[in-house]
């Protein structure tokens, strides 16, 4: 056998493994979701019935559906222009030199290393109503206290911070490597053309971190529209319909209802939500 | 004139790093706290910064009668076997998209195809994926939830190899190819060595990853023999909410294995992240 031809069937060869992973944990399974949402699945009757787009009008009629996508939606926007404006200011502090820099690092990082269900469990008690810190803070200072996780105005914005407080890191880390990549001759060139610090920001920081803005909230909008953990265990979705999410939703449906074909359908949607939202994001940021 | 100016603004500087800190720190320094005060100080109305005695009953709570580590072991054995899996596969894939002779258009396909399904929703996969481990019988079972797992890690991994493979400087290679010896060899001989820190932040990031994964541990364990240490805690929360003492122990508990990687992860994985944005 040829030098050539072995290399080439090496390299399918190494590919193999995770094609054939994926094959069985990705496509055949998005593949079956597309088959499943035209079925009622009676999952513990073993009984299955085609009932064509109904699963689908069923979801666009159900109000707790709408709310989902709503909230998802919002909560999407909220908490990811919240991590990228935290996150750049964080970056920019630690772009300077200063003394404990090294020490402050990586426990700036801490927060998202921890697992998530800790993270919940840590602010639905500070959080709390009664016994939460938050409160007493406010308390103290004479402001009133706030039912954080019961009024249905706040409860989502307290998911947002919790969110927040766990995922600025992330972009607090890209954000950093990307400042860091900066060249610093670029700085000295525009100070000596009299640059100011703002004109140098405009100019010089966020034309070149561009690439790394563009990642990052990539990453964070499609991870922030996968949002289970913090609504099922702080809230629960609630109050009302408050923080219900896509997710949990689906969560709900599929695996405590056991309507598959339901849950399949709402997947479905869940992915040309998203399908939709990177397309247009990755047109735009080509342009 | 310009040395006030200059110490205002250090001092405005070192406020605002200050308030971020505590920020950032307090829910952990909190947690912790909590974890080591008795009943009657976690719940007054006046909050207790310093607990004035440090009893450990939380912890004995957790450890001996909810049989806590049994649930550490679970998540290290999937973390471990997830991580092991995505690396086994992964890395040999990268390498062959980094460096062997395949058509421009098949890389540029398979590296798109991984993209997309580290975009999509979990739900898009998941109740099939129910259905098939159910059919293997390993619905239930820590190998199961590591397999599944891969839908997270096995892309990730991919990603963050390739940037390593393309890293290296390809006339290592080229000078082994030339001395006669074999693709497998310099594979084990020249590149994995060069690129043992790039696997090790892969494994380090996906281990962190299937640690504290929630929604399939949720859906695809439910015997409490198997539990890991997120769908524990979970239950914890939703069923036994108000005993924060013992929840704050848990969480620190299962905080713990993470939280030792701190140092490494801003280090390195600051460079893993840097070729992701490329």
């Amino acid at each position: 056998m040829s030098f050539r031809r072995r290399e080439k069937l090496i390299s399918y060869f190494f590919l193999l493994p995770s094609l054939a992973i994926f094959l069985l944990l990705t496509i055949y399974p998005m593949a079956e979701t597309v088959r499943l949402s035209f079925y009622r699945y009676y999952y513990i009757a073993r009984r299955v019935y085609f009932v064509g787009f109904k699963n689908y009008t069923w979801l666009m009629k159900n109000d707790l559906f709408i709310a989902a996508i709503v909230n998802t939606l919002k909560f999407d926007i909220m908490a990811t222009s919240l991590q990228f404006l935290l996150g750049l200011a964080l970056a920019l502090i630690f772009n300077t030199e200063f003394r404990l820099r090294k020490v402050f690092l990586p426990l700036v990082v801490l927060p998202m290393l921890i697992p998530p269900v800790a993270v919940c469990s840590i602010w639905k008690l500070m959080l709390d109503y009664r016994f939460g810190v938050i409160n007493d803070v406010l308390d103290s200072v004479g402001l009133p206290r706030l039912d954080w996780l019961g009024d249905p105005n706040l409860a989502m914005l307290s998911i947002v911070i919790v969110d927040t407080w766990q995922y600025t890191p992330f972009v607090f880390l890209v954000l950093l490597a990307g400042l860091q990549s900066i060249p610093r001759e670029l700085y000295e060139a525009a100070m000596v053309d009299g640059a100011g610090k703002v004109a140098r920001f405009k100019n010089v920081t966020l034309p070149l971190l561009r690439p790394f803005i563009m990642v990052v909230i990539l990453l964070r909008v499609i991870d922030t529209f996968k949002i289970f953990t913090k609504p099922a265990l702080i809230t629960g979705g609630g109050p009302g319909d408050a923080t219900e999410t896509l997710t949990l939703y689906f969560y709900k449906e599929a695996f405590k209802f056991f309507k598959l074909g339901i849950g399949s359908a709402a997947a479905v949607i869940m992915t040309i939500i998203v399908g939709v939202m990177s397309i247009i994001y990755l047109l735009k940021v080509r342009m | 004139m310009s040395v006030r100016r200059s110490l205002l603004e250090k001092a405005a500087f070192y406020a605002i790093l200050a308030v971020v800190m505590v920020m950032v720190l307090f829910p952990i320094y909190w947690m912790v706290v909590t974890s080591i005060k008795t009943e009657g100080e976690v719940i007054t109305k006046v909050p207790v910064w310093i607990p004035s005695v440090v009893t450990f009953q939380h912890y004995k709570q957790v450890i001996i009668d909810m049989d806590f580590l049994r649930y550490l072991l679970n998540t290290g054995i999937v973390s471990v076997l997830a991580v092991v899996l995505s690396l086994v596969a992964g890395s040999f894939t990268a390498y062959a998209l980094a460096r062997l002779p395949l058509p421009a258009k098949v890389c540029s396909s398979f590296l798109f195809f991984v993209l997309l399904i580290r975009m999509l929703p979990s739900g898009a996969f998941v109740i099939p994926l129910y259905l098939i481990l159910s059919r293997l019988n390993l619905i239930n079972t820590l190998l199961g939830l590591a397999i599944a797992y891969q839908v997270y890690t096995l892309p990730y991994t991919i990603w963050l190899m390739l940037g390593f493979f393309r890293a290296l400087p390809p006339e290592l290679e080229e000078a082994a190819m030339v001395d006669g010896a074999s693709r497998l060899t310099i594979l084990r001989k020249v590149v994995f060595p060069m690129v043992a820190p790039g696997l090790v932040s892969t494994a380090i990031l996906n281990f962190i990853m299937s640690w504290g994964e929630y929604l399939y541990a949720l859906i695809f364990l439910s015997s409490p023999e198997v539990l890991t240490v997120s769908v524990v805690i979970g239950g914890f929360i939703t069923e036994y909410g108000t005993l924060w003492g013992e929840l704050s122990a848990a969480a620190l508990i299962s905080s713990l294995p993470v939280l030792a990687f701190s140092f490494y992860v801003q280090k390195y994985i600051i460079r893993s992240y840097m070729m992701i944005s490329k």
